[in-house]
């Protein structure tokens, strides 16, 4: 990760310095938007100008909760608004469909951005060769013989940095998600 | 509770239930969110089911974030605001006021006797200068000197085949007449309280600010038209897209111009140069930086370009 910038909230805590809470909420923000509009490049366009407008008023807040509704607000009302510009495009096409808006969806999608949200950024934050082969284990569903190769090392340190990855996820994750990291990468 | 921080909520309960750190009130809370509506159980199973998980989880690694980030910085951190000119004006419209006053007003200034530098210089005794007044003095390409507020208006002389002429509202015209011989320099100098008006043989017009000093040629040839300047002028320069219009300051910085109203500051006890834009468009150069200015922006030489 590059330096750090300026703290744009002077003197309050390192948390809700704008790149901090980029580096959180971004990509569930994205997922959020994604999961309400299906457009990925049209979601991260949302996105990024619910970012600006948080960062161009960012004095006005003063606890990450209030910045973290904020976000997800106006990534809401924006998607809504594509929801609503489409309806109207199609609204002889297609009868109304109840699909992905309802205020009960939107809850429903904000768990699920934050829930996955937080599982990536707990992968995320491990150490680069642990992330690297449980990486690889998890999502490219190779063998510890195949991410040996990969990544040019032994099959010993793939079975140790594995370990060490499901050690540390656990400190953070923990039950539930050891069994499903460890269902998938045959532990 | 609003239905946004309920969800925030409830992700919480499930991250701890991931964690196994449900308290057991927490626990319950879970449980009866869980118990209340199908869905709510359809979702916490799908959070919990690792094969769809994965498959969620693979977007969030498809995402490009560093370009996103320098998108919003790029957003946020406009390039330029606007200047806002009546503070940098001030002393032209002073300036103006004092053009229409010139005739009445005279000041007597101690000035080094002409020699071939000439150093204008304020009576030591009197620092409280009052404002204004048309004085300068022109050092010709001899060496000699013309003190211009002393100087009876008309032609003063000529330089090479320029007649130089002085108005008698406070300005100094220089009339080119046929083709340019050699070229030769003038320095026009005003003392502190002092400014002066300059019309130049392409016709373009300097007004000279107190305690500056400009050197320009007498007629302009070659591929560009170059003057150098200490202290502060406002140019108003003739169009000639062949030839450029170039301010040297005495730190080495340019200011190129293609054809515009702008004001330079370059003051040597100044730690700054600033040059600001009115109208049409410069380019301002040190070195291997440069900017192009748009109409009210200023440039500011530190050690850096930067616009206001």
């Amino acid at each position: 990760m590059s330096e750090l910038p300026i703290g744009v909230l002077d003197g309050k805590p390192n948390a809700f310095d704008t790149r901090n809470l980029f580096d959180l909420y971004y990509t569930r923000l994205c997922y959020f938007a994604h999961k309400l509009i299906g457009n990925k490049e049209a979601s991260e366009d949302i996105v990024q100008d619910a970012f600006v407008a948080y960062w161009k008023k960012s004095a006005d807040f003063d606890n990450e909760l209030s910045i973290k509704s904020f976000l997800y607000l106006t990534v809401k009302n924006a998607c809504l608004n594509v929801i609503r510009h489409e309806q109207v495009v199609k609204r002889f096409a297609e009868s109304n469909e109840d699909s992905g808006y309802t205020e009960e969806k939107i809850t429903e999608n904000i768990i699920r951005s934050e829930v996955a949200g937080e599982i990536h950024s707990a992968i995320a934050t491990l150490p680069k060769g642990c992330r690297q082969v449980l990486e690889l284990a998890y999502f490219g569903e190779l063998k510890n013989d195949e991410i040996a190769e990969q990544l040019q090392i032994s099959i010993n340190t793939v079975k140790t940095q594995k370990a060490r990855a499901l050690q540390l996820l656990r400190l953070k994750l923990d039950v539930g998600s050891l069994i499903l990291v460890l269902a998938v990468t045959g532990f | 509770m609003n239905q946004q921080n309920e969800a925030f909520q409830q992700s919480q309960f499930i991250l701890k239930h991931l964690r196994g750190e449900l308290s057991m009130a927490e626990k319950n809370e879970l449980d009866a969110w869980l118990g209340s509506n199908d869905n709510n159980r359809i979702l916490f199973e799908e959070l919990t089911n690792e094969v769809l998980l994965k498959k969620e989880l693979q977007f969030f690694d498809s995402i490009e974030t560093e370009a996103a980030w320098q998108k919003i910085e790029a957003q946020v951190k406009e390039p330029a605001k606007i200047v806002n000119m009546k503070t940098n004006r001030r002393w032209w419209y002073a300036a103006a006021a004092v053009l229409l006053l010139g005739g009445f007003l005279t000041y007597r200034f101690a000035f080094q006797q002409p020699d071939k530098t000439p150093i204008v210089k304020t009576t030591p005794e009197k620092n409280d200068v009052a404002p204004g007044g048309n004085k300068a003095i022109l050092t010709l390409a001899d060496g000699s000197t013309i003190i211009l507020d002393n100087a009876a208006n008309g032609s003063l002389t000529e330089q090479g085949n320029t007649k130089v002429i002085k108005l008698d509202d406070g300005q100094l015209a220089y009339n080119s007449e046929g083709a340019a011989g050699e070229v030769v320099y003038n320095t026009i100098s005003t003392p502190r309280g002092g400014q002066y008006q300059l019309a130049l043989a392409d016709g373009s017009k300097v007004w000279l600010n107190a305690a500056s000093t400009l050197r320009f040629p007498a007629t302009f040839s070659g591929t560009e038209r170059k003057v150098e300047l200490t202290g502060e002028g406002y140019f108003e320069v003739a169009k000639d897209a062949d030839m450029p219009f170039k301010v040297v300051m005495n730190n080495g910085m340019e200011v190129e111009v293609l054809g515009t109203h702008f004001n330079v500051m370059s003051y040597s006890d100044d730690e700054q140069v600033k040059t600001t834009l009115v109208e049409g468009k410069v380019k301002v150069l040190n070195g291997e930086n440069n900017v192009m200015l748009r109409p009210n922006q200023q440039a500011k030489f530190t050690r850096e370009i930067s616009l206001y």
